[in-house]
């Protein structure tokens, strides 16, 4: 790849299921240290390319590369090294505490489970999300919004410990990781997001909150019948004509003067 | 807990040898043989099949009895002055020997084969028999239980008892111009009827009694519907006890009340018959005398009349 | 451990902590207390019989081995060496296997009432050794003579993971192995045994009948050294396993895709997990008949004390499956000395009770 940074790319992707077109040459690239944000309304094929991008789903036609590799090449256990996901809603079938939850992502070959310094990052990741006092409760008890943390806390735990054995440049996806969470623990997560971001991490990411990602996305993808159909900062891509386009209504953007965010609002007809 | 540490210890014992008693496992076993003792000196039997117990008792060595199974019901005192090592197909090797048995005796029914295999292998020695379900099976059974315990001259007068008695009952059954057809009921399983089919004992004992089965075309114990009952249509029902007679009267009640049975002519002119099951099926000592017995029943008739020119088609 | 509380002080307040569960400890403790309850149970296996033969007796009988010795030395021999400890060694590794596989197919299925038969390994060793024992004295009778009593323990071995492989060629072939649809095909294909069964067993005499009937009860009452022999390969070789497979199957109860998320090769893993399961229960059913209970009950209770961490509940499981099987054969042996309970009843009617009182006592997190 020509650009050193960038760490996960997708150059004319496309996925079918039968005659269904769910991702169509789509192309989308993420860099280190870049939060993308990818929109569109319900079924444009935005957790399809994510899934794609995550190696959980092979391409049918195009290729996804990480790290300059073809991720159709890499085994998942390399793959884990390189990469983290937080899925839209993950179970669990028997009741693991939350740090023990959080320490599945760490159990990296490589390190020993219990040595003091995967303790740590598990600690550390738990206390990111806002979860220190639930590190002892049992996931099965826990409300959406709190489980929905503790896998985020998972996934920054194993890219804690893959740039501690491979070096930085890791690739964090996540599939709308703050639909369940109030607006407190958005907050939160999105600080623990952008840190992770400021540590070098490339961060791809599913949202359904148009203002959310304007406010807090690099740079954002809108996707519409499986297609890419706008790629840039907020600010250029974010338009109503755009945005109306894509979610098949009339959506006006407004642009408060003092920070020039995209602020986007139904159009009362 | 110093008798655990010792434990413990004998245990370690073993470990280390375990590699070495795999390799040698069946050695043991195989160097007892020649310990095997000269048969007429069984003092500690294990009698295993009603049919076997019974005979071993006809032939005055009850005594030397030290277990029986759970198909031994005579003579009644067996059941309750003997040990049990369970049912015949279900034994245990260690049970069987923790009896201190000098011989063991089985009908040809005794399981698993594992159990059988390893009993066959240990020091004792082991007789199983299995012969034919007809008067020569019988008197040829007794022979040999009598040639293993020592006791040929008794058993061989017990043979000739029966093979005489057999004959009696030939002789009557010679009697019989046209042969009944009988029915046989091991059990009521909730409404539906476990029928003798054909090459089952109940069969053999059937022609024996100078009767016929009704049932055809099945083999073995089965269940048998309504309608095939019907189509059976029996002249007389023989119903099985429990050894224990405790549930007398009850399936004759129930058949009485059923569709398919009791509408046959064995149920409407009230001909059933209700017999111990170890008595009728097992073929022992008594076997002959069952049959007269059943012959009684099926023909009240026969009694006292002279004998007819035309002997009955026997079963098969 | 609290980094960065800033925000997180606010929004998690401390009323909601609860104590964490040191799972160190009580993995410590589990492991302890499970490998002293199969120490005990070994040796009261090999001491306690109906012949009244004890451990005291191990010298005489190992001294008789050699050379030649008197008749009760020789009867010890008889009775420890070739009798009971075969007997201990394989309820220790039917009870490891079928704990193990239990634990192993909740795992897999992501359901705590997850058991081998899901995979079809039970009905398929079930059906086949219904065959033998029906058919063994009509026409598979030149097998049955040739091969003797392992006609049935080799034929129920060769049944169990013939229909497990059919299963998981229905369920995945060369692709992915859907869990989905292993579930559902197990339960056609477990139907259709059952039939077939049903079939052969009302073509069966009154005895063949009864013979059926104890050997879905269970039991180790013929145990040999030839059937150690041919169930420890199975039973080690899974135990031996196990390690590299918790990691993989703490993964999956994330779920499938989470597990290939954190790094784990799920395709491999999971038919891993099938094969070893497969292999040693087909053994262990091979060698004992149908017990059930011990792989529902045992990896409850393990998780119950120390969480669902298959680094623990794997190894705690193996031995209190061990544990378990043993002391039911105890009691299947001396209860009704010298005849002997199936093993299966007596697994039931010491198990259901313990884990009645366990699951009512702790409560159910399902």
């Amino acid at each position: 790849m020509s650009d050193p940074d960038r760490v996960l790319s997708a150059s004319e992707a496309s996925f079918h299921i039968g005659s269904a077109r769910l991702v169509e040459n789509a192309s989308l690239d993420v860099s280190v240290g870049e939060v993308v944000a990818v929109l569109g309304p319900n079924g444009a094929g935005k957790s399809t390319l994510l899934r794609m991008m995550a190696g959980e789903l092979a391409p049918a036609s195009g290729r996804i590369v990480i790290a300059g590799r073809d991720l159709a090449h890499l085994k998942a256990s390399d793959l884990a090294r390189l990469r983290a996901v937080v899925a839209q809603a993950s179970t669990l079938a028997f009741p693991f505490t939350v740090r023990e939850v959080v320490r599945l992502g760490v159990s990296v070959p490589g390190l020993t489970r219990e040595s003091a310094r995967v303790e740590r990052a598990v600690g550390d990741a738990i206390a990111r999300v806002g979860l220190s006092a639930f590190s002892g409760r049992l996931f099965t008890e826990l409300s959406g919004g709190e489980r929905q943390r503790a896998h985020i806390a998972r996934a920054l735990c194993q890219l804690t410990v893959a740039r501690a054995i491979g070096g930085g440049g890791q690739v964090l996806l996540l599939d709308e990781p703050t639909s369940s969470l109030d607006i407190g623990h958005q907050r939160i997560v999105l600080e623990a997001l952008r840190s992770e971001a400021n540590a070098g991490t490339a961060i791809l990411m599913v949202m359904h909150d148009l203002n959310l990602a304007a406010a807090f996305a690099d740079r954002v993808a809108i996707m519409s019948h499986g297609r890419i159909i706008a790629d840039g900062t907020p600010r250029r891509a974010m338009t109503s004509e755009i945005l109306s386009r894509a979610y098949g209504c009339a959506l006006s953007v407004d642009r408060p003067p003092a920070e020039g965010i995209p602020f986007v609002l139904p159009a009362v007809v | 807990m110093f008798a655990l540490l010792k434990r413990v210890r004998r245990l370690m014992w073993v470990a280390g040898f375990g590699a070495f008693l795999i390799a040698t496992g069946h050695g043991s076993s195989a160097a007892l043989a020649d310990t095997a003792k000269a048969p007429g000196e069984a003092k500690r039997i294990v009698s295993i099949g009603g049919d076997v117990t019974e005979i071993i008792y006809a032939l005055g060595k009850g005594d030397s009895i030290v277990a029986i199974d759970t198909t031994s019901h005579y003579p009644p005192e067996a059941a309750t002055t003997k040990k049990s090592v369970g049912y015949m197909r279900a034994l245990s090797t260690e049970g069987v020997l923790s009896t201190n048995p000098d011989l063991i005796i089985t009908s040809g029914n005794a399981g698993p084969p594992e159990v059988v295999a390893a009993l066959k292998a240990s020091s004792i020695p082991m007789i199983e028999i299995q012969t034919a379900e007809t008067p020569e099976g019988v008197a040829r059974k007794v022979e040999i239980v009598a040639e293993a315990l020592g006791v040929k001259a008794a058993g061989d007068k017990l043979a000739q008892e029966v093979k005489s008695e057999f004959e009696g009952v030939a002789a009557k059954r010679a009697k019989v111009t046209k042969p009944i057809k009988a029915l046989f009921v091991l059990a009521n399983q909730g409404g539906r009827i476990i029928a003798a089919g054909e090459k089952t004992a109940a069969e053999a004992m059937f022609a024996l009694a100078g009767a016929e089965n009704a049932v055809k075309g099945i083999e073995g114990y089965k269940p048998l519907n309504d309608e095939s009952a019907v189509t059976a249509a029996p002249d007389v029902i023989v119903v099985m006890l429990r050894s224990d007679g405790a549930n007398a009267g009850q399936l004759v009640r129930e058949i009485g009340e059923m569709k398919g049975l009791g509408s046959t002519p064995a149920a409407k002119a009230g001909r059933i018959i209700e017999v111990d099951g170890s008595y009728v099926l097992q073929f022992g000592p008594r076997a002959a005398s069952a049959a007269a017995d059943l012959m009684g029943r099926f023909y009240p008739e026969l009694a006292g009349k002279a004998p007819a020119s035309n002997p009955p088609a026997e079963n098969q | 451990m609290t980094a960065k509380p800033a925000a997180g002080a606010v929004l998690s307040p401390e009323h909601v902590r609860v104590a964490e569960p040191d799972r160190a400890r009580q993995r410590f403790v589990l492991l302890l207390v499970s490998g002293a309850a199969l120490l005990l149970m070994l040796l009261i296996s090999l001491s306690v019989g109906a012949t009244g033969i004890s451990l005291d007796a191990l010298p005489a009988a190992l001294g008789a081995l050699f050379r030649d010795a008197d008749d009760a030395s020789r009867r010890a021999a008889l009775v420890l060496i070739d009798i009971r400890l075969p007997r201990t060694i394989l309820a220790a590794l039917v009870g490891a296997c079928l704990a193990v596989a239990g634990a192993m197919m909740q795992g897999l299925f992501r359901n705590p009432l997850a058991d081998p038969a899901l995979i079809g390994v039970s009905s398929g060793a079930a059906l086949a050794a219904v065959t033998v024992i029906v058919m063994g004295h009509s026409f598979a009778a030149p097998v049955v003579a040739w091969m003797g009593p392992h006609a049935l323990p080799v034929a129920a071995f060769i049944g169990g993971i013939t229909v497990t492989g059919t299963l998981v060629l229905l369920a995945g072939g060369r692709r992915a192995v859907s869990i989905a649809a292993l579930l559902l095909a197990g339960l056609v294909i477990g139907a259709l045994a059952q039939a077939l069964m049903g079939l052969i067993a009302y073509l069966s005499d009154d005895r063949e009948l009864r013979d059926l009937t104890l050997w879905t009860l269970g039991s180790l009452a013929g145990s040999s050294w030839a059937k150690v022999m041919g169930v420890a390969p199975f039973a080690l070789l899974n135990l031996l396993l196990l390690p590299a497979l918790v990691r993989a199957l703490n993964g999956l109860l994330l779920g499938e895709a989470e597990a290939f998320h954190l790094g784990i090769d799920v395709e491999r893993m999971k038919r891993l997990i099938i094969v070893a399961t497969a292999a040693s229960v087909a053994a262990a059913v091979a060698a004992a008949g149908i017990v059930g209970f011990v792989g529902i009950i045992v990896p409850h209770v393990v998780r119950l004390v120390a969480g669902p961490d298959h680094a623990t509940l794997l190894p705690a499981s193996a031995m209190l499956g061990a544990a378990l099987l043993l002391a039911a054969d105890v009691i299947a042996r001396i209860i009704v000395a010298p005849a002997e309970l199936p093993l299966g009843i007596v697994v039931a009617l010491i198990g259901a009770p313990v884990f009645l009182h366990l699951v009512l006592r702790r409560g159910a997190y399902v």
